[in-house]
């Protein structure tokens, strides 16, 4: 009798188990989707509107100079003028102001006289981000204006020459690949890595260790059934869903967020397939160790959710990271793809610039399916 | 007290279309062992859930004890034990450890646990396994330990759900010891079985078929009433001529073989069998065929059943 | 025997049980203690959006003076580091596009020569923008670093023409609470909510669900136990070990990371206490929509995830539309991270976090209760 495969019959029965149990299919579709519309709609990381407080003492044309350079960007909105000192220190006890700025009595004429002007700023920094960032907007404000004073003492000593060219030394800077610093352009490929990586790993893990607890993984395993049979099988079902899932939320950042697709639409199926084995390899890899699906879990979530969510590059920046982490960050492999995907999605890059990427993440395919199947073999003695 | 024990009238449990439990009425009286019959799928196991307040009656009312089933739950189970089909005790415990949970669960405080715990452990044979894993324990074990953990508070009312299904007929023996000396102390036993042996030993029966009660009474009334006809048994030589040459006979209702014996059924009652069994030597004698032993048999329950099914089946043909 | 009595009695009975299970599955114990701690010394080191060597590419055409003065504002700023230096622009493109560095600087041939001719001479500047948030930061200490140079070239210029250059604007910022503007000050309070967070729902949302999943649930349900002794008997041991989490994280937190805790450690116990309220509610509401663990697992993603995203905990609520910010006032892990970080920080006491802690303790209240019934009705 031909020998033929028992890869068809197992996952068809994963199919079926799949559909079975419609809560946990609507949830694993329905998170990435919501995940993707929160950040979308919902959370911004722009720092805009900085609520601040000004305690102007000069109350001259100068000063409301200063006002204005300050707040013609959006970074600030000025919550009330207060008239003490204490006003303001208490309005930023509350929270009620984040930023604070002290303008002397004698600000005007110091800036006439081209004496240092001190302006005092009192920043809560509580938010380290939104304090930083305040504090950047303000000195490149408080740089405009003395720019604008420069200017203007040239005007008035005649130096047109030195007007005309002035300031000596100016930047073009460009953004690359992501112009307008639009953040769905950024989110968009960061959601798809660590989605995977995460319901990849947990749906695969759940499945394998439920059947070991069930002691249904004993009945597979005393059948004719191949190990690479059994894992393939395993696999397959969930990398269909993986793949489901990349196409909802690329359909939905396209049309919804106008996140661009620049690069190649093959090059793209083809390594989300790479990163999905290797997710849901670890998936199974962390059952068949485990047996448990408590255990599983939560391997899941400390192994693979903060990894791929901080280690990755997705928000965080991997070189401002101590060295250590850094080293760790070489094994997580949501890296790798995070760099293909913004590669594709942001930047047209073809297979050529992301072959060190595309070898290490089969080369950690392999070994994460080696190791599967030498531990399955060996809950088989 | 005359009022029974256990009380349903017109229960009834579907699963969507599907009608499990059929308008079943019966009761149970105090201290008596009540024998569940069925086939699989029979509706058994949901009965016994629905008595024990695991689901909700689709329509119909039980009382356990005096208590209604949907309004005074409590009062219920504080008067039943129950022993599932499926083992569900924790298996990451170990013997006592489980034993222990479910004594304090039911308010056995710990100062008398301790001589509750040997008392059960002793009553199920445990003894010298309390530390045991009850992950480790075999299929028997498990089943006396899950006994031993429903009984912990003195119920009035024990329900059984296959308690004997794969345990060792030792072990089984041990297990009907010991719901007899249970019901003699009064307690009331509800116990879903397959087996035919076990039925007999029951004090009353109920025979439950596709959700319908189909028979119910004592062993021997159900073998009274409910056999319509009379078993002959024949020993002969060659059964299997003997078998063609009987079921022309008249009266003969059914033919089959008992191992090497021929069971013909006739129509008659009990007590007029001398002419079928004259007419049944007649023909054998006639083709030569040596009649060692003639005599009519009283039924077993195997076979009231039987054919109790097959009468029903043809009902729902027709 | 009192009712008072064979209440305790059930409840214990349960809680010990649970921890006999517990013990047995040692993994599971060192994960209810080790995975916080992981995940707070994770997010500590990780969690910083801090600029901080930034890789940068110079193609440095002029190689002069003027040049290498940029070059030199940029590394002795502390927030870049030049990580290649490369001979043509298609190079610098060519690091970018390697992600190897995120910012190119370009050089052009002329610098040095126009600017002591008086000349405007111009930079180029390349930041990589995949990583939106950052990018806009990278770019705000750039501009600043470069601008800097250019009003000290024109100062210098003005000098050289006998013109008395005007002193520059003084900014002098007092930044209180975090001086040094460490984000880890700012993740570490934040975590601890979080870590609180997933760990008590999770574990009390697949406890219960283990039971249905095994079937023990039913030899429950046949005994007398009244739900709100199963209830408080399940989570009695999950609220304990989150306590001692309580206490392993600020351990870390305030030792390793060496976080201030300015305010009162009972206080943040307390308010926190108060919370798991409200997050052992929600893995009891878990666990009555779902019959098995694998259920309870993505349910919980499902709703841990937004509410995390909706805290404010990863970035603030006032940045997000109104519509979304009246809706987080439904979400207690909101109120308590301003109370962690409040107390973190601040020092802040009862007197200022009284609003807050009165929304937590509403909240947790009704949404316990809620749950509660729920659980009751479902098994009841
Ligand atoms: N939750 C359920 N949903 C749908 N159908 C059910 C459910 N529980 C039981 N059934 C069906 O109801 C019928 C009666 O089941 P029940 O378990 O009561 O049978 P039983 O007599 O105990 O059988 P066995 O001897 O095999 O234990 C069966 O056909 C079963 O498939
Ligand atoms: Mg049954």
């Amino acid at each position: 009798m031909k020998k033929h495969s028992l890869l068809a019959p197992i996952i068809k029965k994963e199919f079926i188990q799949i559909i079975r149990d419609p809560i946990s299919l609507a949830a694993v579709i329905m998170i990435p989707i919501i995940q993707l519309l929160l950040f979308g709609y919902a959370v911004s990381f722009d720092i805009k509107h900085i609520p601040m407080g000004i305690f102007d003492q000069s109350q001259t044309r100068e000063s409301r100079q200063l006002i204005r350079a300050v707040t013609a960007s959006s970074y600030f909105v000025i919550k009330g003028d207060a008239h003490s000192r204490a006003e303001v220190t208490d309005s930023l006890e509350k929270g009620n102001i984040k930023i604070g700025v002290i303008i002397p009595p004698d600000f005007a004429d110091a800036v006439n006289a081209g004496k240092t002007a001190n302006v005092q700023l009192l920043i809560d920094g509580t938010d380290a981000n939104v304090g930083g960032v305040a504090l950047g907007y303000f000195i490149a404000a408080a740089q405009g204006y003395s720019l604008d004073i420069t200017k203007r003492i040239l005007n008035e000593q005649g130096a047109s020459g030195l007007l005309k060219n002035f300031p000596l030394l100016s930047q073009r800077l460009r953004i690359w690949y992501n112009q307008a610093l639009r953040t769905e352009n950024f989110i968009v490929p960061g959601l798809i890595a660590t989605i995977l990586m995460i319901l990849g790993v947990l749906m695969t893990s759940q499945s394998v260790a439920r059947e070991y607890e069930r002691g249904t993984m004993e009945q597979l395993i005393v059948s004719p059934v191949k190990v690479y049979e059994l894992i393939i099988g395993k696999l397959v079902p969930y990398i269909v869903i993986g793949f489901i899932q990349v196409t909802l939320v690329t359909l939905i950042a396209i049309s919804v967020f106008h996140v661009p697709l620049r690069g190649s639409l093959l090059l793209l199926t083809f390594t989300t397939f790479l990163f999905l084995v290797s997710a849901m390899g670890i998936g199974f890899l962390f059952s068949a160790v485990t047996k448990s699906q408590q255990v599983a879990m939560q391997m899941s979530f400390v192994g693979t959710m903060l990894p791929s969510l901080l280690l990755s590059g997705f928000i965080y920046p991997i070189s401002s990271m101590p060295l250590a982490l850094r080293v760790f960050s070489y094994v997580v492999p949501a890296k790798y793809f995070l760099v293909i995907l913004r590669g594709i999605f942001l930047k047209d890059l073809g297979i050529s610039v992301l072959l060190n990427q595309i070898l290490i993440m089969v080369l950690i395919s392999c070994i994460v399916l080696t190791l599967c199947i030498i531990k399955t073999k060996k809950s088989l003695d | 007290m005359t009022e029974p024990t256990v009380q349903a009238v017109n229960l009834r449990k579907t699963f969507g279309d599907f009608v499990a439990v059929d308008n079943i009425t019966f009761s149970v009286e105090k201290g008596e062992v009540f024998g569940f019959l069925g086939p699989n799928g029979a509706g058994k196991t949901t009965t016994v859930k629905m008595l024990c307040g695991l689901l909700m009656p689709s329509s119909g009312s039980a009382k356990i004890a005096g208590f209604d089933v949907a309004a005074q739950p409590d009062d219920v189970k504080n008067s039943i034990g129950y022993m599932s089909q499926k083992f569900s005790l924790y298996s990451d415990l170990s013997v006592s450890e489980n034993i222990e949970f479910f004594a304090n669960i039911y308010g056995v405080d710990n100062t008398m646990l301790k001589a509750r715990k040997k008392d059960i452990l002793g009553l199920v044979g445990l003894e010298g396994r309390e530390h045991t894993m009850t992950s480790s324990l075999s299929a028997g074990w498990k089943q006396r330990l899950a006994l031993g953990c429903s009984i912990i508070h003195e119920p009035r009312i024990l329900f059984l759900d296959e308690p004997t299904a794969g345990v060792d007929p030792d072990s089984r023996r041990m297990f009907w010891d010991l719901i007899y000396s249970l019901a003699q102390k009064g307690m009331t036993m509800f116990v879903t079985t397959h087996y035919m042996d076990e039925a007999e030993n029951c004090k009353r029966l109920g025979f439950i078929y596709n959700g319908k009660i189909i028979a119910s009474g004592t062993p021997l009334e159900i073998k009274r009433t409910k056999m319509r006809g009379t078993i002959i048994e024949i020993d002969t030589d060659s059964p299997s001529e003997a078998l063609r040459l009987i079921k022309p006979v008249e009266t003969m209702k059914e033919v089959s073989f008992f191992g090497r014996l021929i069971h013909a059924v006739t129509d008659t009652p009990a007590g007029e069998t001398e002419q079928p069994i004259k007419a049944i030597h007649g023909v054998l004698d006639r083709n030569g065929i040596k009649v060692n032993r003639i005599s009519t048999i009283p039924p077993s329950l195997e076979d009231i059943f039987i054919s109790l099914i097959e009468q029903e089946d043809s009902h729902e043909k027709a | 025997m009192s009712r008072w009595k064979i209440f305790s009695l059930r409840v214990k009975a349960i809680a010990r049980k649970e921890f006999i299970q517990l013990r047995r599955d040692r993994r599971m114990l060192f994960i209810a203690f080790m995975a916080p701690i992981i995940q707070l010394t994770l997010f500590g080191y990780a969690a910083t959006l801090d600029v901080k060597s930034v890789p940068v590419v110079v193609c440095d055409m002029d190689k002069s003076m003027q040049s290498r003065a940029v070059v030199n504002d940029l590394t002795a700023s502390g927030y870049f580091f030049i990580q290649q230096d490369v001979p043509s622009i298609a190079d610098v493109r060519k690091s970018i596009d390697d992600n190897k560095a995120m910012v190119g600087i370009i050089m052009p041939e002329g610098l040095e020569r126009n600017i002591n001719a008086g000349r405007k001479a111009h930079l180029q500047i390349l930041i990589d923008g995949s990583n939106a948030i950052y990018a806009t930061m990278v770019r705000s200490y750039l501009e600043r670093i470069i601008t800097n140079r250019a009003l000290e070239l024109s100062n210098e210029q003005m000098s050289k023409k006998g013109l008395s250059p005007p002193a520059p604007l003084s900014v002098q910022p007092r930044v209180w609470y975090n001086p040094t503007l460490k984000s880890r000050d700012f993740m570490v309070p934040g975590v601890f909510a979080l870590v609180l967070m997933i760990i008590s729902t999770v574990l009390t949302a697949m406890a219960i669900v283990k039971e249905k999943e095994r079937g023990t649930i039913e030899q429950l349900i046949v005994t007398p136990i009244k739900p709100v002794e199963l209830i408080a008997g399940k989570l009695l041991p999950f609220a304990m070990i989150s306590v001692i989490d309580i206490v392993l994280v600020t351990l870390v937190a305030v030792f390793w990371f060496k976080i201030p805790l300015h305010g009162s450690f009972v206080l943040l116990f307390l308010l926190a206490a108060l919370f798991m309220l409200t997050t052992l509610g929600l893995g009891l509401f878990i666990s009555t929509i779902s019959k098995t663990q694998q259920q309870a697992m993505m349910i919980s993603m499902l709703l841990i995830m937004p509410i995390i995203l909706l805290s404010g905990v990863m970035s603030p609520i006032e940045n997000m539309p109104v519509g979304v910010q009246y809706f987080t006032f439904l979400i207690p892990l909101r109120y308590f991270i301003v109370i962690v970080r409040s107390i973190f920080m601040k020092g802040a006491g009862m007197s200022i976090l009284w609003p807050d802690a009165l929304a937590l303790a509403v909240f947790g209240i009704v949404f316990f209760l809620l749950s509660a019934g729920r659980f009751q009705k479902r098994i009841g």
